[in-house]
């Protein structure tokens, strides 16, 4: 069980300081966008979600994992949807942060 | 047979999984530069498509119908959210969204508790009895502080702000990383991976925006307002932006005039301000030096720098015959220099720069300001052309802002001389 730990110790660490990285001189214009997108990234846990509402049972877990499906799909299609928009916006006009 | 899919199975998942992690960092690579952020939520959308085909390969058969419905729900929800909140900044429910990974992990903290150890899926990698049980509570914590900072960010003090998006940041950082956590405790890599790279990046992102304001992240979080100083020298809506963005403007203008000030000196940044002009030419534009009577510390300094820099003579102009070609110049790029362009000088009699010669930058049809900060000049008063809705600010070091530009203008040089 150890090794799983280790594992994900792995990955979180490598993933992390590979976040402190790709995050650099951003323009105040993606500002806005950028945190949405990092925002969608981020509920990509409803994958988990996901396995665990299509377990079968109608148990109280199940449930919860059924509204956690609901909640994390709202934010990665949203936060995808809602981060494109302002890219758009953004990208018509250079310098236009509003 | 049944063995050769198994076997496929299990490189299917793994192969499946890194491929979405690099979809994912590729994705928010591209957001973080002007000319590629339309791709980098193509790229993000790709990233999940793989995360999900993964998870679907690993949970083969099961019973679809919740699932979908809290998809479909989902789904719909996040498209009205995602195509009516409101962009600008302000109050709305758009900032949300970013605590949507957050209140998903709470959801599944509790749900994997309530179940105990035979939670479907748990891989090879879950955790078990203490440390399964430390993961899910710490997702829990970093969840809730998500959604907190979602509700400060969408109707908090920070809403108002131009540090809203710091606040979404940090939002979507906690979010990032209850959901590792819940990586960690039930063994999945590609959360854990994503859920890590979403901490730091809204971690450091958050810092960005609030490093662009002068102020702390919890700052922004918590108060509203900008930095106070003396009553009427706040600045009120200025716009920036960075050095690629200021590229893209230049490179499409036929008339430049550059303004140079004290900053550029203190900088050293002559000669790569003259590295940009030349550049300028290449692509075909005209360009002019502005020189004030009293830009810098002496009189005739910024002559003295651009003869340094050799800059020839027939494009360096004096201030009124700058005011005549600015006129028609697309672009005025301020270097360094404040009180000589402050239209306060023509405008406001009761202003202690009144009647100072004048560079009346505003006639260009775009105005770039690059200045360390928005601090005073040496006559210490407001400069309302950095309110203006054609002025732009590049805030940084002039010679390192310059050299920035400087390397944006040669990447699209090549393509030009092609075009």
């Amino acid at each position: 069980m150890t090794g799983g730990l280790l594992i994900s110790l792995y990955l979180f660490t490598l993933a992390a300081f590979l976040g402190l990285d790709v995050i650099r001189k951003v323009p105040p214009t993606l500002y806005a966008a950028l945190a949405t997108v990092i925002g969608a990234a981020a509920a990509l846990v409803v994958a988990v979600a996901l396995a665990a509402a299509s377990s079968g049972g109608r148990s109280a877990p199940a449930i919860l994992a059924t509204a956690a499906v609901a909640v994390g799909t709202c934010g990665v299609v949203g936060g995808l949807v809602r981060g494109k928009r302002m890219l758009r916006v953004g990208g018509d006009k250079p310098g236009g942060t509003r | 047979m049944a063995s050769i899919l198994a076997s496929l199975r299990a490189f299917a998942v793994p192969i499946l999984y890194i491929a979405s992690a690099v979809f994912f960092i590729a994705g928010l690579k591209a957001t973080c530069k002007v000319r590629a952020a339309g791709r980098g939520t193509t790229l993000l959308a790709i990233g999940f498509l793989l995360a999900l085909a993964g998870i679907a390969v690993e949970t083969a058969e099961s019973d679809l119908k919740l699932a979908l419905a809290g998809v479909a729900l989902g789904a719909i929800f996040g498209l009205l959210i995602g195509l009516r909140s409101r962009i600008a900044l302000g109050q709305g429910i758009g900032p949300l969204l970013a605590g949507a990974g957050g209140v998903v992990s709470v959801l599944v903290a509790i749900a994997a508790f309530l179940s105990e150890e035979d939670w479907p899926l748990a891989g090879a990698l879950a955790l078990t009895g203490g440390l399964r049980g430390a993961a899910l509570g710490l997702a829990v914590l970093a969840g809730l502080s998500a959604l907190v900072f979602a509700v400060l960010a969408a109707f908090g003090p920070a809403a108002r702000a131009s540090g809203q998006p710091a606040a979404v940041a940090l939002s979507a950082s906690s979010s990032g990383l209850a959901a590792a956590m819940v990586g960690f405790a039930l063994g999945n890599p590609i959360v854990v991976t994503v859920g890590a790279l979403a901490t730091t990046a809204g971690w450091t992102l958050s810092t960005i925006v609030a490093q662009s304001l002068g102020r702390k992240p919890a700052e922004i979080v918590l108060r509203s307002g900008s930095k106070t100083g003396k009553a009427g020298e706040e600045y009120g809506d200025v716009q920036t932006c960075g050095a690629e963005e200021a590229a893209m403007v230049l490179e499409n203008a036929h008339t430049v005039v550059v303004v140079p000030g004290y900053g550029m000196a203190v900088a050293q940044a002559q000669h790569a301000l003259h590295d940009v002009g030349k550049m300028l030419e290449q692509r075909g534009a005209a360009v002019f030096y502005a020189i004030h009577p009293t830009a810098g510390l002496i009189p005739g300094h910024m002559n003295i720098l651009l003869d340094e820099a050799k800059v020839p003579m027939a494009q360096i102009l004096e201030w009124q015959a700058a005011n005549a070609k600015l006129a028609e110049a697309d672009v005025a790029l301020v270097v360094g220099a404040n009180d000589i362009v402050n239209p306060a000088t023509r405008d406001d009699p009761h202003s202690a720069v009144y009647g100072m010669p004048f560079i009346d930058v505003g006639l260009a049809r775009s105005v770039f300001v690059i200045k360390r900060s928005l601090r005073p000049g040496a006559a210490g008063v407001k400069n309302a052309l950095f309110e203006r809705t054609n002025t732009t600010l590049v805030l940084g070091d002039a010679k390192k802002v310059l050299q920035a530009i400087g390397v944006e203008l040669k990447a699209q040089l090549p393509k030009a001389a092609a075009a």
